[in-house]
């Protein structure tokens, strides 16, 4: 995979995790609880950032980034706490894979973005329930 | 992983390693010395990491050993360093032992958070300089799996 295709791939999948959160907040507005609510919104916040960041990759390489869809459909429909909390940990379980793909697709500091970026979903993945694993995001 | 069609050049760099380890000397003093090698320079980060995590593992194990009742808290991130000391060691060909000591000193508890965030540092300034891409993977997912363990 090309440095270019992969920052893409993780853009595409940012704009999916943006548009997947804004549903769970959504639907956990809705009678979630105030801790649900709050780890979806910062979970929200975090996946807006690193889309920003890389779109702004993609700007410093003056490519012009793809546009979102007009929706994704949710890998578990997020009808209760732990619906929710099961597609929440998709999310980033997905994002995982995709990281380490942009690390190894990369240098310098786009892939300084993409360790950090892999830290932080492969975190937000055990505390969404998620076993803890030697290599996070590889198929070995 | 890093296996891949033997250069004259990869084969000098492995003897170079295999020497290194039956010699006990540094293996990344070695490829200080041939840092035009990206292969072996990519070995050298493998052998780094598994000689680290071998040294805070054989730390963990004397802990265990000291304080039973911590061993079952312990258990989960001795494993995971086991799992990562071998796929380190595959993934850069050594076929050495361990290069710890026996006699590691045990670690204080508040001490091991530092160690292991020490180590998963460690693993990320190695993923952003490796050479090859499914060696930098391998390093950041080590890093970010050392940082899941630490989490739970």
């Amino acid at each position: 995979m090309t440095p270019l295709h992969a920052l893409i791939a993780a853009l595409k999948a940012e704009y999916a995790a943006v548009y997947l959160y804004g549903l769970l907040g959504g639907r956990a507005s809705r009678g979630g609880k105030p801790a649900e609510i709050a780890r979806i919104a910062s979970l929200y916040a975090a996946h807006r950032m690193r889309r920003d960041q890389l779109i702004a990759l993609l700007g410093a390489r003056k490519v012009t980034p793809p546009v979102p869809a007009v929706a994704y459909t949710p890998p578990i429909d997020p009808v209760s706490t732990s619906t929710r909390t099961a597609c929440a940990r998709e999310v980033e379980l997905r994002s995982e894979s995709i990281y380490t793909q942009l690390v190894a697709a990369t240098a310098g500091s786009e892939r300084a973005f993409a360790i950090n970026a892999l830290t932080s979903v492969s975190t937000a993945a055990v505390t969404l329930g998620q076993t803890p694993s030697a290599f996070p995001g590889l198929v070995l | 992983m890093i296996a891949s069609p033997l250069t004259r050049r990869a084969v000098v760099a492995g003897g170079l390693l295999g020497t290194a380890a039956l010699s006990g000397c540094s293996v990344s003093d070695l490829t200080k010395r041939k840092t035009n090698d990206p292969e072996a320079a990519d070995r050298a980060r493998l052998a780094k990491a598994r000689d680290l995590s071998l040294q805070l593992h054989d730390e963990i194990v004397a802990t265990m050993t000291r304080d039973p009742r911590l061993s079952t808290a312990l258990a989960k991130i001795r494993d995971m360093h086991l799992e990562q000391i071998a796929q380190f060691t595959n993934s850069a060909g050594l076929t050495t032992p361990r290069t710890a000591g026996p006699t590691s000193a045990p670690l204080t508890l508040t001490a091991l958070p530092d160690r292991e965030r020490e180590l998963a540092q460690t693993f990320r300034a190695l993923a952003l300089h490796a050479q090859r891409g499914d060696v930098a993977a391998l390093l950041a997912s080590a890093a970010a799996g050392i940082d899941q363990v630490m989490v739970r």
